[in-house]
């Protein structure tokens, strides 16, 4: 009996060693109606996705009085409450630039916001995350606001990072959050020539070797979206969402030039969006192969493994792209 | 808890709006999109109607404007005026638009949550009207209306009604939220009796406002079609007034919910067309998913006219030139055209380099442009498809304003190098141009901009042909031009930049310098071209010449720097060089520069570098700088005459350590051509080398070191030189980085200095060696290492 749970213990010890705890599945939902489609549930279930990061609103100054102001709220056609959801926020860096910005109304009224979202669709939450590509003038302000945030909402509190704040976090500072998660996209610039501003590994690499050196604790989110650069006149005049090459090779009104680059061969409505003759878009997508090498370079770089790998976005478009396992194949990275 | 803002906007047009309302901010923060400089000589508002004026071109959603500002209130007038009339005699205008609008003082921020006064009101008239019981609101409004009067009563009564559908169509509150992407008005009862009261009515301004309210409450329901079917079935009967447009914009709003846009696409563009205040919404909501949505549109189209109104609002959308095509080919006379080409031109001008510098790579410096290099840049981007159709439409001469076409016409022949048709077109377009100021200035710009590109090389004979309209551009339009359309901003910077390339092709550095200054830089880093002694010179002989010539005098006016700035920063060099006498010589030329006075003592020397504490510091006697520089000046003499030399040489120490970035008196070296600011790598090399140098105040510590008697004078000189030698470490560390974000990765902190060792071995046993441990943290921590 004693020796049984003696080998029981050691057969646990080994267990528990050998298999480190693999981070788990879960999403970015970054549309303004809750609603799942049917491939959606499908990803979500084939994934065990428990936890939810929706997006409840961007904060963005009003054009006429430069007043601070939600933008979109999210609204539910859809119960999320079988998730764990985290109320994701976005700031406009330019609310934070605001001279007199009262940080102290922003914060109640941000804080006010998420709890009448949750109340009047019976939902509830532990954590809620603040998204902001803050700068080194808005730092002040930012760090004040989560600062505060923290103190109003009594919640777990987690905040993105970019690249370049884990680099030189010194000099931009670390919000004062549980955790956060490191946006290992959005690299590059938009730009119109033929690089990749989504995903670089060549960019990436300046970046990763700064990871072992970040105090905070980090999940990794990725991206899963591809969208279209539109250019005229060798200038970007906007981005497309929801775009691929397969969608654009069946557009008559388009032709290839090269990989990534489509023509407009006349003047055109497509999606709602005017293109002019001679229109560029150029397709920036991540591939499969893209997304192992990016959990590749990650996990050899991390002291600390993360507990998540969010994807960003779930929707449908930018789901069929991929094979069912991709996710899978990703966290098995870690 | 509600709060929803309600007043003042009560009378609403939520149009169709209501379904791409979001959108409307999501791309009006225009973030990093915008790309719309005032490049233009082109002013918008000289050919097209009112109506238009959102719709120019604009780097946001809508010129001036941004976004829709107006709508929750676009109709207020009209409806006050309609009310206002009916109500004639049975009550004050003032009395009409508080029932409508509500009290006339706007509410404080934060009563914003708060109903406005009136509507309960109106709610106890109608139960007034109902019950036929007296009530406060009735007896109070009874002594001033006649209650009793059916007018009012169908006034009180409709209001009554049309604010319980106002609690769905407008809502102001950013930060409170709703469940549902749109609220719907959902009491079939309600409705059915606004319908009743419109079918059994016989006054028809009655009828007309029960018809909108019958549209507008069905369009709210969830019962979108109904709002549809009422209005197949009812609008042959309705007055095509601003109320049928109104409801035909509802129309087209559910035809867009149902994703029928070619018939939704279709209807805002008769809008567009009949209703001029609904332009900015209707060519906002106009949105074509795919080319079928747009042809179907087109197909739909009943006559010319309507075609050519589904051509004018997809010209604002986007492709200009081929909206004008196609409109002019459909009705020439058609207004739309008007607005058209100002985008088109305005577009064109976007594209021109006015700068006369030109990019060449990343981070790569501008390059300066010939004239002749600029004209040829510029021409290869004249778009000659719209030029020709220009040319075409101008010489038909069938549209409702010829005198556009051949205005633009003239100007895109200026772009292109045709000068002498360009004339042609101008005199043309001048004997029918409409007898405004706005149309004769623009006229008068556009030959300006025309006879200043003929010239190629400044001559004393072509030189007259621009003489007036420079004096009217730089002189008197500031003066005298008190509306905000007109553009000539553009032709000003321009024809500067014009003129100092002339001069300098002509080798002329001077005169190139008096018009080709740029005088708004950002961070106010001064003015290079002063940095050689030689144009300097040249420059003060310019500005004292007495007999100049009209061009010479024009350019010496608006020229920013006089002969003061000059001498004062003559001043400045040479105190920097230590030559004062010099420097007292051209201070004395400044006027009122030389009695400015320093905020700090400039002859104090403090263990720590605060100007702030130096500038709240008492101070017996405040330094002027004419004082300054003279003091300076006897304690030089007096230490030649080797008189108190260590109380003279620190004192120059601290002088010239002051006037340094690093003292209390930068306002000495802070002038226009020095530049300014508060940190000195905002200054050019050669001005941020002058300011931080550190040498002269360490050669007079130096001097009062070896003329030090006690320990304590000699402790505070090795400090005052540690201080200098620390600044030559920073400068060094600093001056040659390219990469700020690297900079703090060497990973040195501190650095103990030469001066610093010498001050702890030596001098620990003196009074002032405490004080530097007590005030100077940065001390402190290499002694207590």
């Amino acid at each position: 009996m004693k020796k049984n749970i003696i080998v029981g213990f050691v057969f646990f010890l080994l267990l528990s060693c050998s298999k480190k705890e693999a981070p788990v599945v879960s999403f970015y939902y970054w549309k303004t109606i809750f609603k799942l489609s049917e491939t959606e549930k499908e990803v979500l279930k084939d994934n065990d996705v428990r936890k939810l990061y929706i997006r409840y609103f961007d904060i963005g100054l009003h054009p006429q009085n430069q007043e601070p102001i939600p933008i979109s709220p999210i609204r539910f056609q859809e119960n999320a409450s079988r998730f764990t959801v985290v109320p994701v926020v976005f700031i406009k860096n330019k609310v934070l630039l605001k001279q007199n910005l009262d940080i102290d109304d922003l914060v109640e009224k941000t804080f006010r916001l998420i709890a009448e979202i949750n109340k009047k669709n019976k939902m509830d939450c532990q954590e809620i995350q603040i998204d902001c590509d803050w700068t080194l003038s808005s730092k002040d302000n930012y760090l004040k606001f989560i600062e505060k945030f923290k103190k109003r909402s009594q919640k777990k509190l987690s905040a993105t990072i970019r690249l370049h704040q884990v680099k030189y976090f010194k000099k931009t500072k670390i919000p004062n959050v549980d955790s956060g998660v490191l946006m290992y996209y959005n690299m590059g610039s938009i730009a119109p020539d033929s690089l990749n501003s989504v995903y670089d590994s060549k960019i990436a690499a300046r970046y990763l070797k700064s990871l072992k050196n970040y105090p905070l604790p980090l999940d990794f989110a990725l991206p899963v979206y591809s969208w279209g650069v539109h250019i005229r006149n060798q200038k970007v005049i906007g981005l497309r969402s929801k775009m691929n090459v397969n969608g654009l090779k069946n557009d008559k009104n388009f032709e290839q030039t090269s990989a990534v680059f489509f023509k407009a061969k006349h003047s055109n409505y497509k999606n709602g969006i005017f293109y002019e003759e001679n229109d560029l878009l150029k397709i920036e997508a991540i591939r499969a192969e893209d997304l192992k090498q990016m959990g590749k370079e990650l996990q050899e770089n991390i002291v600390q493994q993360p507990k998540e790998i969010i994807f960003y976005d779930l929707d449908e478009f930018n789901l069929k792209n991929y094979e069912k396992n991709i996710f899978e194949q990703v966290i098995s990275c870690f | 808890m509600k709060r929803i803002f309600l007043n003042k906007l009560f009378l609403v047009s939520s149009a169709s709006l209501l379904f791409v309302y979001g959108i409307i901010y999501a791309c009006g923060g225009g973030d990093d999109w915008d790309y719309f400089g005032y490049n233009s000589n082109f002013t918008p508002e000289t050919f097209a109607d009112k109506s238009y004026t959102p719709l120019f071109l604009s780097g946001g959603i809508f010129y001036g404007i941004d976004y829709d500002t107006q709508h929750n209130s676009r109709f207020n007038e009209d409806i006050k005026t309609d009310w206002q009339t009916y109500l004639k005699g049975k009550a004050a205008a003032a009395t009409v638009n508080y029932f409508l609008i509500g009290p006339d003082q706007p509410a404080s921020y934060e009563d914003r949550g708060k109903t406005p006064e009136n509507k309960p009101e109106i709610e106890q008239l109608h139960v007034f009207y109902k019950t036929k019981k007296e009530n406060k609101t009735s007896l109070k409004w009874g002594k001033k209306i006649s209650l009793k009067d059916d007018k009012i009563k169908n006034f009180i009564e409709f209001l009554y009604l049309a604010q319980k559908i106002e609690t769905v169509s407008i809502g102001d509150d950013y930060w409170s939220y709703d469940p549902v992407v749109a609220k719907t008005f959902d009491d079939p009862k309600l409705i059915q009796s606004i319908e009743n009261v419109y079918n059994t009515t016989s006054d028809p301004f009655l009828k007309n406002r029960y018809w909108f309210l019958t549209v507008k409450a069905r369009f709210y329901s969830n019962d979108k079609q109904k709002a549809v079917l009422f209005f197949n079935k009812t609008e042959a009967s309705v007055p095509k007034n601003t109320l049928y447009y109104r409801a035909l914009s509802y129309v087209a709003g559910i035809n867009y919910k149902q994703k029928k846009y070619a018939v939704s696409n279709y209807l805002y563009a008769q809008v567009f067309d009949k209703c001029p205040a609904m332009r900015v919404v209707t060519a906002y909501s106009f949105h074509p998913q795919n080319d079928a949505d747009w042809n179907k549109s087109l197909a739909m189209a009943k006559n010319n006219k309507e075609k050519a109104a589904l051509w004018a609002i997809h010209g604002y959308y986007k492709d200009e030139k081929q909206a004008i095509e196609k409109i002019y080919e459909l009705d020439p006379k058609s207004e739309h055209l008007n607005y058209l080409v100002t985008r088109l031109v305005n577009k064109q001008e976007q594209e021109i380099n006015n700068s006369f510098q030109q990019k060449a790579e990343e981070n790569v410096p501008l390059k300066q442009q010939t004239i002749a290099e600029n004209k040829s840049e510029n021409q290869a981007k004249l778009n000659k498809s719209a030029f020709d159709l220009i040319s075409k439409i101008s010489a038909a001469g069938n549209t409702e304003r010829p005198y556009v076409w051949d205005l633009v016409l003239g100007y895109l022949q200026t772009l292109k190098g045709d000068y002498a048709n360009a004339d042609k077109n101008f005199d043309k377009a001048e004997k029918i141009l409409p007898k405004t100021e706005l149309a004769g200035y623009q006229l008068r710009l556009l030959r300006f901009v025309n006879n200043m590109s003929k010239i190629d090389k400044l001559t004393d004979k072509n030189e007259k042909t621009i003489l007036a309209d420079l004096n009217w551009l730089y002189y008197e339009l500031p003066k005298t031009y008190k509306g905000q359309e007109f553009r000539y901003q553009n032709a000003v910077s321009w024809s500067r930049s014009y003129l100092s390339t002339l001069y300098k092709e002509k080798g002329n550095p001077v005169m190139a310098e008096i018009f080709g200054e740029s005088r708004y830089s950002y961070w106010n880093e001064g003015n290079a071209f002063y940095d050689n002694e030689k144009v300097l010179l040249d420059m003060k002989a310019f500005l004292v010449k007495p007999n100049k010539t009209e061009i010479e005098n024009i350019g010496a006016g608006v020229y920013s720097l006089k002969l003061k700035d000059i001498n004062n920063f003559q001043a400045v060099q040479a105190t920097f060089k230590n030559k004062i006498p010099e420097a007292i010589a051209f201070l004395q030329q400044t006027d009122s520069v030389q009695y400015s006075q320093f905020l700090g003592n400039p002859f104090n020397g403090s263990i720590k570098d605060c100007h702030d504490c130096d500038h709240v510091a008492y101070q017996k006697k405040k330094y002027s700088q004419i004082d300054f520089l003279t003091t300076v000046k006897s304690m030089q003499d007096k230490l030649a005459q080797k008189e108190d030399v260590y109380t003279n040489s620190l004192l120059l120490g601290n002088a010239f350590y002051n006037i340094t970035h690093f003292g209390n008196g930068r306002t000495f070296y802070e002038t226009s051509i020095v530049g300014s600011g508060s940190s000195p790598y905002t200054f050019r090399d050669s001005m941020k080398k002058m300011i931080t140098n550190c040498d002269i105040p360490k050669m007079y510590y130096q001097k009062a070191f070896e003329a030090a008697t006690t320990k304590e004078q000699k402790a505070k000189c090795i400090y005052m030189i540690a201080k200098c030698e620390r600044n030559a470490y920073y400068n060094n560390k600093y001056n040659n980085l390219k990469n700020w974000w690297e900079a703090d990765d060497d990973k040195i902190n501190f650095i103990a200095w030469n001066g610093f060792k010498t001050l702890k071995k030596e001098y620990s046993d003196t009074k002032y060696y405490q004080d530097v441990i007590a005030e100077c943290g940065y001390f402190n921590t290499y002694v207590s290492q």
